[in-house]
């Protein structure tokens, strides 16, 4: 261990070369840098969102939804006569978003997407536990929570590819849609399928490390930085999806 | 083994475990507030900047605890957070733009 | 190749075949010379594609029997076709803007420069510098196949605008060729936020010691608002580049609104707007036109600094006023929209924007003349090109102030008047900075000097051309001669400008001869030119402390402390009027205990 660190270090010491003046490693700052420019992508997509959306007449208000329990069978058409669904305006979320897995037939409004979120929270949370674990040299702490989270990773996937399905399966694309305009199917598709494949990327960046520390490669080299840049990237999976979840199925 | 610097700026608070959870359950409760609010509230402006808000406040704890950028240099974080304000920028724009593309097309029957 | 081991005599321990020194090398000196040699080869291939519709437009009924050798259907009879005009246009500005003056230019000195003159062994990651580098090119390499496609390569200009690039029907330049665009400009994305990350990263991260923010030489300032640019801007252009790519293929309407089943694939097209694309590719496309300029700007600063033997005029305020322009350049891309029928509000918080940039501009420009006020000047080529840049900087960019007014704009959009300015302000200047470059650090890239006296006759030609191809266009747009027309003798009003026509061609058969010479001079003097000794320029920044045979790791031994700012020329009280940044003054600490930091071994295991 170095011990010539403490010295406690002033400003101008911090920028005056030699060293980094972030006291963090360039691997972790190209990290940031890269997450910087990643959110940019998605807020273009989501400023095309916003755009796309803005330019139609708002969505009817929830007042006027009869409040039901069941979904039948021809749900959408009957919301189509209602003048709820409708080309012209977007949908209201909650008439879009009501199925839950392996329950049929109930109105279940935003509960299976709430249920995603939380996956993901706390996928981040066994991931933010496993870099606190590196920090302490715990190999196997590290690896169960890297574990938890490749999990978590993966349900979260496949909640989506059944919503997907649902999805698809009620008549959705990119080249039209039963619920309303057929941008907000397109855009749906789109944005969601761009976040999925940042987590995909994330699960397998974690498997990869997971093997890595069952291997012993971060504690031959000392630290588990690795965990921290990969951990990086895990959360802001995470934090884009925040934001996915408060513009498509809340606003 | 010689260690390299980072490893001495990176040190979490002793409680840092605690911590974590305590984000955790402050997101899930953020999250049921954010459901119940959709339900409780009827759609309005201001019901929508409530859920940007609160979409922001989520933000603040991943990034600044699950990210450790509370305890990263105040540089780094300004950084990193500043540019977004270009984002805000191009929000206003695009909705703006959308609001008269809107007008438009209501002037002139699509 | 035969050649394999004869490399492997090598001056290191590490072992290097042919392969990893040449091709896929990791070393960020190689990797410059690699981007520089593909930026030029491409930019030769754009400015035949000039000279070919330039040939047009002076002489628009005359056939020209070798076109149809040259490029068989597409000039039948000896006459360019009015498709491959369009083509000749779009591909001309996608390869200038982005494969010559964005890789070419930053991509090559922000290479060689930044690890040079910040003092490191090499990037930060060497490896995704590498793997930049070959995005770049494969991205390139498509650009080129496009030509050769059914149907022509893209043709809705450089900016591609909806809905002629989101129909694969609307004219033939729209299919396969647009998809091919869209594919190398993705690839080139990928290149530009690899090598951007790399960059920002290596500044602040790896710099020497004694080498804080306030002692870096103004290339890598400018070298590193360059990269920031790039990273904010280019996702953008990817998100927007994406939803395009939807359109086209998969039967969304992000961008197209009101379009007939049978005109769109089948599928009645609406509810998307042309303007949300025009948003997001200028999001993009406004910084872009400071990713180029920037790094010209921080070359000439450096090039003028050293040849006028005297401090840079104004450093601060030069660091000021590049970051003002970055800053700037993100909240004013609405001025190329003001008649795309953008909402007109906007319009106004635009040009407020715009005119505001003329503000650092200017104080760019006036710190360039004080500091040649006076100065003992050394009037080589590279010093020449700098002066150059000066000279079209002010030029241009006064039109810059007629074409960011609003109003002014509804009269000049569109018009030769607009072509004049970015090529003057963009185009010309920053090729002049990257000259200028490439003749000031040619012997650091090579070991050898190019030519001065065919240097000085390439830029004579060079400026007199440029001048006299660029400056009539602006009577031209202000008459209102629009761009873009593959001919104006079809028009009556715009029939009396074929004689200008015919000058502005003549002037740009010139300039382009004048190339030749430059191209000739730079390849012979790889090989042949004069050896140049370790500090040719006599100047003061840490690239020129390393021996002239490249290592890798720049430095044999340690690598040098840095003591004071890079301008210390003509410094009274000392006999040389040049004092490099590793010489200390008489007494002056080092700086391990002057600014009592402490050594990491992070930076030296490279």
């Amino acid at each position: 261990m170095s011990n010539t660190v403490t010295v406690e270090t002033s400003k101008k010491s911090l920028w005056g070369g030699g060293r980094s003046p972030f006291s963090i490693s360039y691997g972790k700052l190209m990290m940031w840098i890269f997450l910087l420019s990643d959110a940019f992508t998605f807020s273009s997509l989501l400023i095309s969102y916003g755009f796309v959306r803005y330019s139609f007449p708002k969505s009817p208000p929830n007042e006027i939804v009869q409040p039901f329990t069941h979904v039948e069978e021809n749900f959408v058409e009957q919301m189509q006569q209602q003048g709820l669904f409708s080309s012209e305006h977007w949908p209201l979320p909650e008439l879009v978003f009501n199925h839950f897995p392996f329950i049929h037939g109930l109105n279940l409004p935003l509960m299976f997407v709430s249920l995603m979120t939380f996956i993901l929270i706390f996928s981040s949370v066994t991931m933010v536990l496993a870099v606190e674990a590196g920090h302490r040299m715990a190999k196997k702490e590290v690896a169960f929570y890297m574990l938890l989270t490749i999990f978590g990773g993966a349900a979260f996937l496949g909640c989506q590819a059944w919503e997907w399905a649902q999805f698809i399966t009620a008549g959705a694309s990119l080249e039209g849609n039963p619920f309303g305009p057929t941008a907000f199917a397109a855009l749906f598709f789109i944005v969601t399928g761009f976040h999925g494949s940042h987590v995909f990327s994330g699960v397998i960046l974690n498997i990869v490390i997971y093997l890595n520390v069952l291997k012993g490669t971060y504690d031959k080299r000392g630290h588990y930085e690795m965990v921290e840049k990969v951990g990086l990237y895990w959360h802001f999976v995470d934090l884009v999806w925040v934001f996915v979840f408060t513009f498509y199925y809340l606003v | 083994m010689e260690h390299t610097e980072h490893l001495e700026h990176t040190e979490a608070p002793a409680d840092m475990k605690k911590q974590i959870w305590r984000t955790f359950w402050i997101l899930f409760a953020l999250t049921i507030v954010d459901i119940a609010l959709y339900f409780i509230l009827s759609p309005s402006l201001p019901k929508n900047i409530l859920f940007i808000v609160l979409g922001i406040v989520k933000a603040y704890f991943i990034v600044g605890i699950f990210m450790h950028m509370k305890f990263e240099k105040k540089f780094l974080s300004s950084m990193i957070v500043l540019p977004m304000l270009f984002i805000c920028f191009f929000i206003w724009l695009a909705l703006t733009e959308a609001d008269y593309t809107y007008w438009l097309r209501w002037l002139f029957g699509k | 190749m035969s050649t394999h081991t004869k490399h492997n005599d090598g001056h290191g321990h590490h072992k290097e075949t042919f392969l990893t020194k040449y091709i896929f090398s990791q070393d960020h000196k190689m990797i410059s010379k690699q981007f520089l040699i593909t930026g030029i080869i491409m930019g030769t291939i754009g400015m035949l594609m000039s000279m070919l519709f330039r040939l047009q437009l002076a002489y628009p009924d005359t056939k020209f029997p070798f076109l149809e050798s040259l490029i068989g259907q597409w000039g039948e009879g000896g006459k360019l076709s009015p498709d491959f005009y369009l083509a000749l246009i779009t591909i001309h500005g996608t390869i200038m803007v982005f494969f010559v003056l964005t890789a070419g230019l930053s991509g090559t000195f922000s290479n060689l420069l930044i690890p040079l003159q910040c003092g490191a062994r090499d990037m930060a990651s060497p490896f995704l510098n590498m793997l930049s580098y070959w995005f770049f090119f494969v991205s390139s390499c498509v650009l080129i196949f496009s030509l050769f496609v059914d149907g022509g390569p893209a043709s809705a200009g450089w900016t591609v605008y909806p809905p002629l690039s989101a129909l694969p029907k609307a004219i033939p330049g729209s299919g396969t060729g647009m998809t091919l665009w869209l594919v190398s400009m993705i690839l080139f994305i990928f290149s530009a936020l690899l090598a951007g990350i790399n960059y920002v990263a290596t500044i602040l991260n790896m710099r020497t010691l004694g080498m804080k923010m306030t002692r870096m030489p103004l290339t890598i300032w400018a070298f590193m608002f360059t990269a920031i640019l790039g990273i904010l801007s280019f996702p953008v252009l990817f998100g927007g580049s994406l939803l395009l790519v939807f359109d086209r293929s998969f039967g969304t309407s992000f961008y197209l609104n009101e379009i007939p089943a049978d005109l769109a694939g089948g599928i009645e097209r609406v509810g998307g707007s042309p303007i949300l694309f025009q948003h997001l590719f200028w999001f993009l496309g406004h910084p872009e036109v400071y990713i180029i300029l920037l790094p010209a700007l921080g070359i000439t600063s450096e090039v003028i600094a050293t040849n006028s033997r005297k401090p840079i005029f104004g450093y601060r305020s030069m660091i000021g006023s590049l970051m003002a322009i970055a800053l700037l350049s993100f909240i004013v891309w609405g001025h190329h929209m003001f008649v795309t029928g953008m909402n007109p509000f906007l319009g106004s918080v635009f040009m407020l924007g715009t005119l505001i940039i003329a503000v650092p501009s200017a104080v760019k420009t006036f710190n360039y003349l004080a500091t040649l006020w006076k100065g003992n000047l050394q009037l080589t080529p590279a010093m020449m090109f700098a002066i150059g840049l000066v000279s079209f900087f002010i030029s241009g960019g006064l039109t810059g102030l007629f074409l960011g007014n609003a109003a002014l704009d509804i009269n000049l959009h569109d018009t030769y008047f607009v072509v004049a300015h970015f090529h003057i302000v963009m185009g010309s200047a920053a090729i002049f900075g990257m000259m200028s470059g490439i003749y000031h650090w040619f012997p650091k890239m090579f070991g050898r000097k190019m030519n001065e006296s065919l240097g000085q006759i390439h830029f004579w030609f060079t400026i007199i051309s440029a001048y006299l191809v660029f400056f009539p266009m602006h009577f031209m747009g202000l008459a209102g001669v629009p761009r873009r027309y593959y001919t104006n003798t079809a028009y009556e009003p715009f029939a009396a400008f074929v004689d200008m026509n015919e000058f502005i061609t003549m002037a740009a058969l010139l300039g382009g001869a004048a190339q030749l010479i430059f191209l000739f001079n730079f390849f012979y003097s790889i090989f042949k030119g004069k050896k140049s000794e370790q500090n040719p320029w006599q100047s003061n920044t840490l690239e020129w402390t390393t021996p002239v045979k490249h290592l890798h790791g720049n430095w044999p031994g340690e690598i040098p402390h840095v003591y004071r700012w890079p301008y210390d020329y003509s410094k009274p009280g000392h006999t040389e009027d040049f004092l490099p940044q590793n010489i200390p003054d008489e007494g002056q600490l080092d700086p391990l205990v002057d600014l009592e930091i402490v050594p990491s071994t992070e930076f030296e295991k490279k």
